[in-house]
């Protein structure tokens, strides 16, 4: 989920939350100030209504009081009037035909009429007042009905606004960052500048950042080359190495009389020249840490062909995809494909004055990856196809194929067929 | 709209007076007591009948409010104005007053206990209670201290009972029919009264012709004691005096 979304998320669920505390607090405010001004009312009826009731009971103007009384319910939420005269008459509001109203959830007002005659209080009557809370209730919550429809309104529009502001100010600005730096992951584009595609500069936290990531991209650029630079040198210094052995090995296999000594010491040399190959490649091309099997295995073919006697004779057909491989795999791949070819050209073509020679590495599926060496020599004999009596070699592929996990499968008809299946 | 629909009526019984009827004379007043009532069986009523029928009319006493009734007269929407006492032609220029008096009023104080009194300073510091629009006791207790306006004899005599006045001033014949009706045997009026006025009756100056006429009748019946039986008759039943 986007920042943009869960802003939008997070400020709509903030504005309800705030719109749940809120509005019964504005609610309970609201009614305590509508009560506080049905309680105004009810004192300036006792200022303004009073001293005419008094006076009309006190002058027994009943039509005058039953006016006065009428006039009384016109406040609002003062619903009932009742004035009880000196001799317990009631007087109340002439509802006719209208449904008297209930006094269940009013809240009475009583207050004593007097009238002073003769330097004494002299009792006239009773007022009671009722007002009616439950309406007033409900008409305060139905005034806040609309503002609270307006507030998830507001909220709705807030966390669209939200959403947007950020997308076109933030969001869209940092995907296109990051599109830029998965595009420009390796060391040759380190030195390349990312800048925001605004109007203008704003000198904001999002140049700030750019800033930052890309002088972050030119240390580590003058650190990758530093790196890239030893790793050759240490390649070269291994290539080296192994070119040394590799002379130690053969100085040392023209010295013995002992045939299997001989051969051991021949394939000791010739794995070596496949790693060899590999360094070489490696030291030469830029990147020490990866390299494509296209570039790789023909190459280490052509050098064992050319150096293994009787190679001359061997027509070689490689249908190599480009496949990136690191260092390690590639040398995997290397002395498989090493074993092969050495077997092909010391027991393969014995009697053949021409052999054929076929290496295939292509892409079966998104994550599988086919390997198929063969050749038109006598084959793989039976004991090493079922693994009952196989050499140093057969053993290595073996090795080889369950470090990939793969699965191997071979073939001694009509030549050797090695099939590899494999994920990567 | 009442006061459309009023004014509509009016307007009817003034022209099927002046076109419709020349027999009839409509008096207006404002009582609804024994002295005139809308069953027209009020003393006054039954003077006005056998004296506009000695000189061959036919008279019509029409209800009207205190106030609008002089105005109306005035302005010649009735014929007449039943009782009033003398010199209001000094404001209502076109009422012209019939010199032969209908009654004599005495407006008296009543009370529950026996006050002395002699002559308005007498009630001064007394709570006194007068009906409004009385002219007569208005302006007579302008000034008092403790005086009470109600609206009608009811709310004066219910204050009166209730002990919430010492004396209430009002029209000692109508104040007698009115503790009648209301049942308040314990109130009683005091002498001597506070004013005794001769009421006349007035009519429009488009009547005036009719005016000896009129007095001459009244003086008539009273000679004849055919006035004399008519009081009689109606006082009777609140006197308490006799």
């Amino acid at each position: 989920m986007s920042i943009a979304t869960r802003y939008t998320l997070y400020t709509f669920l903030l504005m309800l939350l705030l719109s749940a505390v809120f509005a019964p607090i504005i609610s309970v405010a609201s009614y305590r100030e509508e009560y506080k001004r049905v309680s105004a009312q009810i004192e300036q009826i006792h200022h303004s209504h009073i001293p005419s009731l008094v006076s009309s009971l006190w002058m027994t103007h009943y039509e005058l009081l039953q006016l006065q009384i009428e006039s009384m319910v016109q406040f609002p939420y003062i619903d009932r009037v009742e004035i009880v005269d000196d001799e317990g008459r009631l007087y109340a509001v002439n509802y006719n035909d209208k449904q008297i109203p209930e006094l269940e959830g009013m809240r009475e007002y009583h207050h004593t009429l007097t009238y002073e005659y003769r330097g004494e209080e002299i009792e006239v009557g009773s007022l009671c007042l009722y007002v009616n809370t439950e309406r007033l209730q409900r008409d305060v919550l139905q005034d806040q009905t609309p503002l609270l429809l307006y507030t998830l309104f507001a909220a709705i529009m807030l966390a669209v606004a939200v959403s947007l502001l950020f997308h076109m100010m933030v969001g869209r600005h940092l995907r296109h960052f990051a599109e830029f730096l998965r595009s420009s992951s390796d060391s040759a584009s380190l030195s390349v500048s990312f800048s925001f595609e605004r109007d203008r500069k704003h000198g904001d936290e999002l140049e700030e950042l750019a800033a930052a990531v890309n002088s972050m991209r030119l240390k580590l650029r003058g650190q990758f080359e530093e790196k890239e630079m030893l790793l050759r040198e240490v390649h070269h210094r291994i290539k080296n190495n192994m070119s040394s052995v590799q002379a130690l090995l053969r100085m040392q296999a023209e010295l013995i009389d002992n045939s299997e000594a001989l051969v051991a010491l021949e394939d000791a040399a010739s794995r070596l020249q496949s790693m060899m190959v590999l360094y070489d490649k490696l030291y030469r091309q830029g990147t020490v840490e990866s390299m494509s099997a296209a570039e790789y295995l023909p190459a280490l073919i052509a050098e064992i062909l050319s150096v293994f006697p009787g190679g001359e004779k061997v027509r070689l057909h490689s249908e190599i995809d480009d496949i990136i491989f690191d260092a390690q795999e590639l040398s995997s791949l290397g002395i498989m494909t090493n074993e092969l070819v050495t077997n092909s050209l010391k027991h393969g073509f014995l009697d053949q004055k021409e052999g054929h020679i076929s290496v295939v590495l292509r892409r079966q599926s998104e994550q599988q990856l086919e390997f198929i060496y063969r050749d038109n020599g006598v084959g793989i004999p039976e004991s090493a196809i079922s693994g009952k009596a196989e050499g140093l070699g057969f053993m290595l592929i073996r090795s080889m194929v369950d470090q990939f996990g793969g699965t191997l499968e071979l073939s001694g008809e009509s030549g050797t067929m090695v099939r590899v299946l494999f994920y990567h | 709209m009442k006061k459309t629909v009023g004014l509509f009526l009016m307007l009817l019984i003034v022209l099927s007076a002046v076109y419709g009827n020349e027999n009839k004379f409509y008096i207006s007043t404002s009582y609804k007591n024994l002295l005139s009532n809308p069953e027209q069986r009020g003393m006054l009523d039954r003077i006005m009948d056998e004296a506009f029928h000695r000189i061959g009319l036919e008279a019509k006493i029409v209800f009207t409010r205190t106030e609008k009734s002089l105005v109306d007269v005035n302005a010649g929407l009735l014929d007449g104005e039943l009782n009033r006492i003398a010199g209001m032609e000094a404001e209502y220029t076109n009422l012209v007053q019939v010199p032969e008096p209908n009654m004599t009023m005495h407006f008296v104080a009543f009370a529950k206990q026996d006050f002395q009194i002699d002559g308005w300073e007498s009630i001064r510091n007394l709570y006194i209670g007068i009906v409004k629009g009385w002219k007569i006791l208005e302006q007579n207790t302008a000034d008092f201290p403790r005086r009470t306006l109600v609206p009608s004899e009811i709310e004066l005599f219910t204050m009166l009972h209730k002990d919430r006045l010492d004396v209430a001033l009002y029209s000692k014949l109508t104040g007698y029919a009115a503790l009648e009706e209301m049942n308040y045997d314990e109130i009683f009026h005091l002498e001597p009264p506070l004013a005794s006025r001769k009421m006349y009756l007035y009519v429009h100056k488009r009547h005036s012709a009719l005016v000896p006429e009129i007095a001459e009748a009244l003086k008539s019946m009273k000679e004849d004691g055919t006035y004399e039986k008519i009081v009689s008759d109606s006082v009777m039943p609140y006197n308490r005096e006799e």
